[in-house]
Order: C-alpha cells, then sequence, then structure tokens
C-alpha cells in the first residue's frame, strides 16, 4: 500500500503532532498553576460565577472538586499522563485511539474550565485528537477518510477565515497592521521592528505573502496532487517564524498535525475525484 | 457501502465541520452554546490586530488618604518566542481576554463593578495587596502601551476601577 492511502498511519501521524501540542499546553498551565489558586487570575471562585449551574447544586460541588485549586492539577496531570501513554502506544492503533479520546475527555474538561485566556490552537489540537481518536478506534476506511477531510477542512478554515477578513483592510496591504502585532511587546520583535521601520517594502511585501498564503491554501488542495507540498512547506516555515518571533509556540504544532490529511485529501481528489471527471 | 454505525459517525463529523465554518461568521450567537469549547474562532490578529500591549496595575491606599505607587500585576516580560516553551503567553491572553469583556462596561460606571473580568481581577489585586503596609483599599487599572515604538514607558489608561475595601 502507498503511504498516503495508510489512513490510519495519517490519523495517528496528527493524533502525535497534536499531542506534541497538547503536552506543552498542559505543562505550561502546570507551570503557572499559582495562577490557578482561588485568589488567583484563572481562579475558579471567580470562574464559575459565569454559570448558576457551575457555582451551586450537585454540578457546582462537583466543579469545585474537579476545577478549584489544588485538585485542577489532577485533571492535567492526568492528561500529560496520557499523552505520553499514546506516545508509548503509537504502534497499536486501537489502543491509540482509546488514549486520544481519553486525551479528547481531559481536554473538554480542561477547556470547559473557562472560556478566557484559552488559544485558538488549544482547541485545533484537542478537535483533531478527538476526530482522529474516533477513526483509530473504529478501523473503518469511510470513517477514517471522514475523519481526514474534517481535518483538513479545520485546517483551509483556520487559514482563510482570518485572510479572507483581512483582504478587506487596506491597512493589511499596505503593511501597517502587521506593524502593529511586530510593535507590540507580547507578540512582537524589537530587532525584527526596528528593520521592518526602515524597509517599509519588506513589510508591505510579507504582508502580501501573508495575505495570499492564507487565502489560497484551501484552493491549493484542489490542485494537481504535490503542489500541495509547496503550500505545506512554506505554511510550516511561516508557524516556525510565529514561533520564534511572535511567541506562538502551540500554533507549530497545532497546524502541523492538520498538514496530512490536507496532503490525502489533495492526494483523494486528484485520485478519485477528477479521474471519475475524465 | 458503508455499515450505519460508520454512516452515523461521518455525519456526526461533517455536522461538526460544518458548525466550525458556521461559527467563524458569528462567534456570538453560536458560541454562546458551545459548551464543550469544541467550535474554535478563528479570528487570528484579523481583522484588525490589537493596537498596543494591554497590561494591569494596582495601587493601595489607606485610611489616612495615603496612595501607594502602581505595581503591575503580572510579571513577565516581553514576548521570547521560542518554539516549544511560551507560558507567559497564556497569560497574555488572559489580560487580553479580561480587558476585551471590561471594555464593553467601560461607560457603564454603574454596574461596571458587576462584570466577571472585573471581579477577577479586583480578587486577585486584593490578594496581591493584602501583605502591603497600612493597605486598605485597592484600585486597578488596565493600561496601553505602544510597545517597541515608545519605550520611555508611558501609557494610556483604558480603564480605572472604583477604589474597593481589601
Amino acid at each position: 500500500m502507498h503511504w498516503i492511502d495508510n489512513r490510519g498511519a495519517l490519523l495517528l501521524l496528527a493524533a502525535l503532532l497534536s499531542g506534541v501540542c497538547v503536552l506543552i499546553s498542559t505543562l505550561e498551565s502546570i507551570r503557572l498553576l499559582s495562577h490557578f489558586r482561588d485568589d488567583g487570575i484563572f481562579s475558579w471562585v471567580a470562574a464559575s460565577a459565569r454559570s448558576k449551574h457551575t457555582c451551586n447544586g450537585t454540578l457546582g460541588k462537583f466543579c469545585r472538586v474537579l476545577y478549584g485549586y489544588p485538585n485542577f492539577i489532577f485533571l492535567l496531570s492526568l492528561r500529560v499522563v496520557c499523552i505520553f501513554g499514546l506516545f508509548l502506544n503509537a504502534s497499536n492503533y486501537f489502543a491509540a485511539g482509546l488514549i486520544c479520546l481519553l486525551i479528547g475527555v481531559t481536554s473538554i474538561l480542561i477547556n470547559m474550565r473557562g472560556r478566557l485566556g484559552g488559544n485558538g490552537a488549544d482547541q485545533i489540537a484537542s478537535n483533531t485528537i478527538i476526530v482522529a481518536g474516533i477513526a483509530l478506534c473504529i478501523d473503518s476506511k469511510f470513517v477514517q477518510g471522514c475523519a481526514l477531510v474534517f481535518l483538513a477542512i479545520q485546517v483551509a478554515l483556520a487559514y482563510a477565515t482570518p485572510s479572507w477578513l483581512r483582504v478587506f483592510q487596506s491597512s493589511w496591504w499596505t503593511g501597517e497592521d502587521l506593524m502593529l502585532i511586530i510593535r507590540s511587546q507580547s507578540y512582537g520583535n524589537r530587532h525584527l521592528w526596528r528593520f521592518m521601520v526602515e524597509r517599509r517594502k519588506f513589510t508591505i511585501i510579507t504582508s502580501f505573502i501573508v495575505i495570499a498564503f492564507e487565502s489560497l491554501f484551501p484552493f491549493s488542495l484542489f490542485l494537481p496532487f504535490p503542489y500541495v507540498i509547496i503550500f505545506l512547506i512554506f505554511g510550516f516555515l511561516f508557524h516556525l517564524m510565529n514561533s520564534f518571533i511572535m511567541g506562538l509556540n502551540t500554533f507549530t504544532w497545532a497546524f502541523l498535525a492538520g498538514y496530512a490529511p490536507c496532503l490525502w485529501l489533495s492526494h483523494w481528489i486528484n485520485q478519485e475525484f477528477y479521474s471519475s471527471l475524465r | 457501502m458503508a455499515e450505519p454505525h460508520e454512516m452515523f459517525l461521518g455525519s456526526l463529523m461533517l455536522i461538526w465541520v460544518v458548525l466550525i465554518a458556521l461559527v467563524q461568521f458569528d462567534r456570538v450567537s453560536l458560541g454562546r452554546y458551545d459548551y464543550f469549547r469544541i467550535l474554535p474562532g478563528f479570528r487570528f490578529f484579523a481583522p484588525r490586530p490589537i493596537a498596543y500591549d494591554v497590561k494591569i496595575f494596582a495601587r493601595t491606599a489607606s485610611c489616612e488618604g495615603d496612595v501607594s505607587t502602581w505595581k503591575e500585576l503580572f510579571d513577565y516580560n516581553q514576548n521570547r518566542g521560542n518554539l516549544i516553551w511560551n507560558p507567559h503567553q497564556k497569560l497574555r491572553k488572559m489580560v487580553l481576554d479580561l480587558y476585551r469583556e471590561i471594555a464593553t462596561f467601560r461607560d457603564a460606571d454603574e454596574i461596571k463593578h458587576m462584570c466577571l473580568s472585573y471581579l477577577t481581577v479586583l480578587n486577585h489585586s486584593s490578594a496581591l495587596m493584602k501583605g502591603r503596609k497600612q493597605a486598605n483599599f485597592v484600585q486597578f487599572i488596565f493600561t496601553a502601551e505602544r510597545g517597541f515604538q515608545d519605550e520611555s514607558n508611558t501609557c494610556e489608561i483604558l480603564f480605572q476601577s472604583n477604589w474597593h475595601t481589601i
């Protein structure tokens, strides 16, 4: 069997890369554990007040046990253990699938704790793990195909949504908005900011390339098969730069996890869909 | 031909991905029902990025009226880009999310202290300032700094809380 037709292996690869994303995110939360205390900024006492169900009654009591400080560390630790379990059981699709589902459950529980402070990478990664987990457990070519399509569309949407919004903003085309990001201490870099101030053409071209890459990404899946690889290599370099410049470390792993499904979908469109049209 | 349970799972994934696509258009309505947080929003820095660094400062006052200097609540340095490790990014995102929520109450003086983000920051600043000498009251502010463009540390006050008893 050609490697690209091995749907189980591609799903497992996606799950493993998402596992790295989730592992980093969880360890970072553990590093910030003191902020999860009752008087911390991620305090459950404050977050629970968002719903009457989470501050009163049986559910409230259950949530206090699960999400309160220091108990929350057990949920985070359970997720870390599960991810290591996934890495160790990667050779057995069914076992890996079950562990993925367990990671998915812990991820949903962690994400439900509070909607503030989370980022898109965590959500993309947990969706990837859940879908890959279901497909690995079922061991059906049809379900695995559906899972790969889901993951590829998720990545395509993640690229296309912000870029299609940027297309209508003139400040992106002039490089002004890219400068605003690089200027900030939160997501920017002093050296790059100074470089960009002196070279406005470089800023405009970079801004244009980012918009072009992101907005054209969904269409790359319909190109003749090997061409999608060019987009994926560019995407990988793009995320690598985002990690080093903007500090968006988990996004690299979350998006990388969706690249194998994109490769498969592009191949499938070429192999099955286009050939049926001929 | 796929089995019924395979069709069911395939349809579930199809509905899920359609909902993810729909939530990009209307985050508010659909997001309200996203209890499991499985419908991510993909508006990264779009349509316009936030143009400044948001920080939170707090200060105390004594019963006699002596007011302390401002203290920044989170001791994170500027962004240290790294492929593997960047825990402070979570704190920065949290501060930004808290400000986004509080900002909607900026002009509502009578009810702004009832906003949950307001109470979260108040809870944290009170705890941090509790140990200070003669700290009877606490106040916090959200500020905006223009990053590397203005390194003189001048900032604009985006939001100012009332004084609260510690």
